[in-house]
């Protein structure tokens, strides 16, 4: 059973990957549909160009930065809701304009004041706050109360109530906010890049293989993405484990 | 400087749970409050320690710094025994009590477990040495004894008397036995509803 449960998605990727291979085969049209194994031999050819890495490494910085910046936003903007009614109650058309507004329009308008390779900081910022500011004032507000009357009575220090109190409130919130606005940020970023063009980007590459209609690097690109996505929700989610890990030591 | 309640009145909605209570808690003696379930035992102590809004009266001389079991234990889940009882401490030179005071419970082997593995005996334990090491002026215990076997109990109850003596310490209990052991003064909260006043 173990085994089963062990196998089971390695076993649907590769049913996946023969059911793609087979249609690629069956259209026989490379422009529409290329083929796995092509995508495998044209990223095999990207990793071995030094300007591959220079690309990841030029959005994952950005991306990254401004995921980064919002995490830490997040976080202070919702404990100051928490704290303050007047706060939450000032933040909320902000949060709700921007929730509600659609990706490309922020693109779009932030071209005008800001520079290409900014852009992508931004929008990644923009789209990952108001995800981890709800997430975490969520947190915030279900930290038992019984707890904190009796931090209250025991005049405990406000860093033993942050650190024993909320933090293991709010952590649920903050790993699955964290986890959904990871892949949220690069997908995000990735469209601002696509569409501002910063020189040596992820997004400029993808721009390219659309105007050279070079399906394999499109889906090659496609794929170091998700990869790099994955890796960086991955690395995040550990450094959020061992900052916890951190605090109970304390 | 004892601690006065005069004409308390508590009420949730428009239920009243306390009307005009009047009672006297002397500084550096033990009171035991009784009564049956619902006549506002809990309500009194969550009063005195500023939990509760108060309808009517006042309460004064109630020390700055109190502690408490409260009638859950009320444990950080995440944190072991030690722990959950360090972090009410002021100063880092109390900590070296922690460990002889769950000893002198029986909890000398459950030091480093995490409170959401402990018994609920154990837990109780963990909530009442919590209360009397924290330095406070007060000492409000809510069925302290609750969970406990006989023979802890008592351990328990010798230790709680000896670390709290010259401290106000005010026990809510329903059971009388319980109050034997203590050997204080009661204070039957019924009663008190019943008249107007009561000194104890």
């Amino acid at each position: 059973m173990r085994f089963l449960r062990r196998v089971e998605k390695p076993a649907a990727i590769l049913i996946a990957l023969l059911s793609w291979q087979a249609a690629a085969m069956i259209l026989s049209r490379p422009l529409l549909l290329v083929s796995p194994v092509d995508v495998f031999v044209t990223l095999l050819r990207l990793v071995a160009q030094g300007d591959f890495w220079f690309s990841v490494g030029f959005s994952f910085v950005r991306i990254g930065a401004g995921f980064t910046i919002a995490l830490v936003a997040g976080v202070l903007l919702a404990a100051l809701a928490a704290r303050f009614r007047l706060a939450e109650v000032l933040l909320w058309p902000y949060m709700a304009f921007v929730k509600a507004t659609p990706v490309a329009s922020f693109i779009i308008l932030c071209l005008i004041f800001l520079s290409a390779s900014e852009l992508s900081v931004f929008i990644s910022f923009l789209m990952v706050l108001p995800l981890v500011y709800t997430n975490v004032l969520t947190g915030i507000r279900t930290t038992d109360r019984k707890l904190i009357e009796m931090a209250h009575v025991f005049h405990m220090r406000p860093s033993r109530r942050l650190l024993h109190l909320y933090m293991p409130a709010v952590k649920p919130f903050l790993m699955s906010a964290a986890s959904l606005a990871a892949g949220l940020s690069w997908k995000a970023g990735i469209a601002a890049e696509v569409i501002g063009i910063p020189e040596g980007s992820i997004g400029e590459r993808l721009y390219e293989a659309k105007v050279f209609i070079s399906t394999p690097d499109l889906f090659a690109w496609t794929f170091v993405i998700i990869a790099v996505s994955i890796t960086f929700e991955k690395i995040l989610v550990f450094l959020l484990r061992r900052l916890y890990q951190s605090g109970r030591r304390t | 400087m004892d601690i006065v309640v005069e004409n308390l009145t508590v009420q949730y909605g428009k239920k009243v749970v306390l009307r005009n209570l009047s009672v006297t808690f002397k500084e550096g003696e033990t009171t035991v409050v009784m009564g049956p379930s619902g006549c506002g035992k809990t309500t009194l102590i969550n009063a005195l320690l500023g939990l509760v809004h108060t309808t009517g009266g006042r309460i004064t001389g109630v020390p700055s710094r109190a502690a408490c079991v409260f009638q859950e234990d009320r444990l950080c889940e995440d944190i072991s025994a030690s722990e959950n009882v360090r972090i009410v401490l002021r100063h880092r030179s109390e900590y070296s009590l922690v460990e002889p005071a769950l000893t002198a419970v029986g909890l000398g082997d459950s030091l480093g477990k995490i409170a959401r593995e402990l018994s609920g005996g154990m837990r109780r334990r963990v909530a009442i040495i919590r209360a009397v090491l924290a330095e406070s002026g007060v000492v409000v215990m809510d069925e302290p004894l609750k969970g406990l076997d006989e023979a802890t109990r008592d351990r328990v109850v010798d230790y709680i008397r000896e670390k709290t003596k010259g401290k106000t310490l005010i026990v809510i209990t329903h059971d009388e036995r319980e109050a034997n052991l203590f050997g204080a003064d009661v204070l039957r909260l019924a009663q008190v509803l019943q008249s107007d006043t009561d000194t104890v």
